[in-house]
């Protein structure tokens, strides 16, 4: 019954595991829900006031508007809008905290330095900052100080990065009131006018959450993926390892859990500690391994090849397997039932950001001033660990598939041959017909990983190029879809480009905040090409989102021009005139609209026609290419 | 046999049996198709709670034997089920003259136009105990849908034994004045009642 739940054996097989053990996981909870709240699934339900809580009834007998006079499509409005909020914070925050690191790293004898400094001369002299013979501190001093003035600007255009998109958005955007203005401003003004009595029109409501989650790509997410670049170093293409089988009997075994690299990087280097390694092989064990979940472990695989033990819906099967001496969390995705759960085996769920606090927790607050002392400590206490592992409670399944990841922009750039040009040829030419971001969360609504898999593998055979991150791109690894081997179920021309330049069919690229490197090459392209990034031939998909982060991403790949589809139904078809908005109407407007849809395969069909449709417009092919497999382009 | 049998203690007023049952019996039997269905989807079970929610009772159709609406309807669209404790309505009989919504003492049986039948007519819709699910061994829609466990699905001496372990409780509290059995639910409708009588809670 288990593998209706997954389609990773690996995930199956702990899910056996768990049942044995009487412990109870996400899917256990998702059943217990069920049915869910019918109001909440349409997002009708309001509870923002305390006139309320209000419903609406979807069948038109009952009360068609909350007390303060609020219809549907308000409502949904508004709390959606509260998720791009929250969404666009989590992210924005997570670039707050990157920053913070930065000026951290520009003091005297700070356990943060700064590794890639020629991308931080480049950065600086993009944004205006004077780089040419100054003192390496003093240019990142001066950087950081520009980019925190984004979280607290008051008007429009001041963002350094919007210098990288073509005019022809920066004028929608302007026509629209959409340019962003500061980070937390837009963020502030969201929640502001889901206040009781505040923005009570839709189209308004809706064109806000735009504004606030272009202020998290465009700023706040892109901050934080550039300064972690310069931090820790821009991925370079490697192979690294993914799934539970990373896991290692043997081995002192620490997962680091949540997002930013401001901890997995420090825990990283802790692990590799001569004095702890001698403490772990005092204590029986042949090592110290340290395995990444979620995106910090996207962050560590991307730079250092560490391994990734697995995605968001896998976080309390890594504990089942017995053998983790120490999971160590800081913010987002990270599941309350851990430290129940870590309860029932030997491990330590130790939590370390002040923001971020959970029940049954240990918690060690990383201090920046003396992170590496603290992640000693961490490190040193799971290593103390290890003999009180229960032997009758261990079992690693062996899944651990190796992935090409570390594709940032600059890799892809130097795989190419230093430039986006010839991508842009064959992408021109046709033997790669377009490029299709596939993006996103888990969730128990719908199969583990089976419509991200199914998705992608259906674009790659018709010759669409995939970029992935996040939880997309770890199922991608598990599944095998990161080697290079992978090109084989690709199309013709994709395999073909694939096998001359050595590049995977699916590119991982980093975390859920470096989504903002495909920003940046779509904006590139464009201008390459002197079009908007709506005529380029991009689409996104987000097959199984669950998160408000995901709802923010939606928000500024839509606004920035790039057809999406979601793949779990959001909170929206209590109201005709939100969903009409969204699928529909937008596009006038913003030249992308979203589409909701369910099935990987139809999925994978909207997002290739749409693919064909741009090259008709673009390019002036004067017939589309036609796949068996394809619905008919309508 | 079993039955649907509620408990208005548990009964929360969120509707969501509602819901269930209106979805049930559409034409699509998918939430988010059945709010768009020309014939609107109708609820059989009703949520009766006066205006503070300090009572709120699930009513639905007792499927009685003998029963009311069965000796009064003139068409025979009532009728009991074969092998089954359920009093069925045949829209497609139904000549819409009300006798069995005079005659039922519940109030549960409704006239509305049919989804199933579209001949415009208003005819009687009541409770069928989701016959189509219970005979595929699975339980009524509002009793998937309730969450407190104020509508189960059972065995009638399993409810009659369900009570009577509440009263043991309520019982005992009588005879020791314990004040730590906290039933936290009704202590929440005590406080509900107080509010009410205070003018707490305007009530129009």
């Amino acid at each position: 019954m288990h593998h209706l739940k997954s389609s990773c054996n690996a995930t199956v097989v702990m899910l056996e595991k768990a049942e044995k053990d009487n412990v109870q996981t996400v899917w256990d909870r998702y059943q217990q829900q069920l049915p869910q709240c019918n109001y909440g699934l349409l997002g009708i339900c309001c509870r923002n006031c305390n006139m309320g809580p209000c419903r609406i009834d979807p069948f038109g007998e009952g009360p068609q508007k909350g007390i303060c006079g609020a219809n549907a499509d308000i409502i949904v409005a508004r709390n959606l809008l509260i998720n791009v909020a929250t969404g666009a914070a989590a992210h924005s925050d997570h670039g707050r905290d990157i920053i913070q690191t930065f000026q951290i790293a520009t003091a005297e004898n700070s356990d943060y330095k700064i590794r890639d400094e020629n991308k931080l001369r480049s950065l600086a002299q993009e944004c205006g900052i004077p780089a040419e013979g100054l003192p390496i501190k003093k240019v990142a001093s001066d950087l950081a100080s520009m980019l925190f003035h984004d979280f607290g600007r008051q008007t429009p255009g001041g963002f350094p990065f919007l210098k990288r998109l073509p005019h022809q958005r920066l004028e929608i955007w302007e026509k629209l009131s959409l340019t962003p203005r500061g980070i937390d401003r837009e963020i502030v003004e969201s929640i502001h006018r889901t206040h009781i009595g505040v923005d009570n029109d839709p189209a308004s409501l809706l064109l806000q959450g735009i504004r606030t989650a272009l202020a998290d790509g465009w700023a706040g997410s892109m901050i934080a993926t550039e300064i972690s670049d310069i931090l820790f170093g821009t991925p370079m293409p490697k192979k690294a390892m993914a799934n539970l089988g990373v896991l290692k009997e043997e081995m002192v075994n620490i997962i680091v859990h949540g997002h930013e690299p401001v901890l997995s990087e420090m825990i990283v280097e802790a692990a590799n500690d001569k004095k702890l390694i001698k403490l772990a092989l005092s204590k029986g064990a042949k090592g110290i391994n340290v395995c990444g979940m979620c995106c910090t472990g996207n962050e560590i695989l991307m730079r250092h090849g560490v391994s990734i033990a697995g995605n968001f819906l896998q976080q309390e099967l890594a504990i089942i397997t017995g053998v983790v001496e120490a999971m160590v969390v800081d913010v987002q995705c990270i599941f309350p039932s851990l430290g129940n759960l870590a309860k029932c085996y030997h491990t330590k769920f130790i939590s370390t950001s002040a923001k971020a606090h959970f029940p049954q927790a240990i918690h060690i607050e990383l201090d920046e001033e003396h992170a590496y002392q603290t992640a000693c400590y961490i490190v040193e206490s799971a290593v103390n660990n290890f003999t009180n592992r229960k032997k009758s409670a261990v079992f690693i399944p062996p899944e651990a598939m190796e992935a090409n990841v570390g594709f940032s922009v600059e890799a892809i750039a130097s795989a190419l041959g230093g430039s986006f040009d010839p991508l842009i040829e064959v992408i021109k030419a046709g033997q790669i017909r377009g490029i299709a971001a596939v993006v996103g969360c888990n969730n128990p609504k719908v199969k583990h990983d089976y419509s991200h898999i199914q998705l992608i593998k259906k674009l790659i055979k018709n010759d669409v190029l995939v970029v992935t991150t996040g939880c997309n791109a770890i199922a991608c690894a598990k599944a095998g879809l990161l080697s290079v081997g992978a090109a084989d179920i690709a199309g013709q021309g994709l395999k073909t480009v694939c096998n001359q330049t050595g590049i995977p069919p699916v590119l991982h690229m980093g975390s859920c905040v470096d989504i903002s490197r495909i920003l940046s090459v779509a904006a590139a392209m464009a201008r390459a090409l002197d079009c908007d990034i709506s005529d380029l031939p991009l689409a996104a998909a987000a097959p199984e989102w669950m998160s408000q982060k995901a709802v923010s991403i939606a928000a500024y790949v839509l606004g920035s021009g790039i057809f999406t589809v979601l793949g779990t139904i959001p909170p929206v078809l209590g109201s005709k005139e939100v969903t009409t908005l969204l699928c529909n109407k937008i596009e006038e407007l913003l030249g992308a609209k979203l589409a909701v849809e369910v099935d990987p395969d139809i999925s994978a069909s909207l997002m290739i026609s749409h693919i064909e449709n741009k090259r008709i417009a673009l390019l002036g092919e004067t017939v589309a290419k036609e796949d068996s497999e394809c619905m008919s382009l309508s | 046999m079993n039955t649907v049998i509620h408990s208005k203690e548990k009964c929360l007023t969120c509707h969501q049996c509602e819901m269930a049952c209106a979805i049930q019996h559409s034409l699509s039997g998918n939430l988010y198709s059945a709010i768009n269905e020309t014939v609107n989807p109708q609820s059989r079970i009703f949520i009766e709670s006066d205006l503070s929610g300090s009572v709120s009772i699930p009513n639905k159709c007792r499927h009685c034997d003998p029963a009311p609406c069965i000796s009064s309807c003139p068409s025979g669209a009532l009728k009991r089920a074969e092998g089954a404790d359920v009093v069925l309505s045949d829209e497609n009989k139904c000549i819409g003259c009300r006798n069995c919504l005079v005659n039922c003492p519940f109030g549960v049986i409704i006239f509305r136009k049919s989804n199933k039948y579209k001949s415009g007519r208003y005819v009687s819709i009541k409770c069928d105990e989701c016959i189509d699910r219970t005979s595929a061994s699975s339980v009524p829609a509002c009793v998937e849908a309730c969450k407190t466990g104020a509508l189960r699905y059972c065995e009638i001496d399993s409810h009659i034994s369900a009570r009577r372990k509440m009263s043991l409780t309520v019982l005992n509290h009588l005879y020791e004045q314990n004040e730590t059995i906290s039933d936290q639910f009704s202590l929440f409708k005590d406080l509900l009642n107080r509010c009410n009588s205070i003018g707490g809670q305007q009530n129009y």
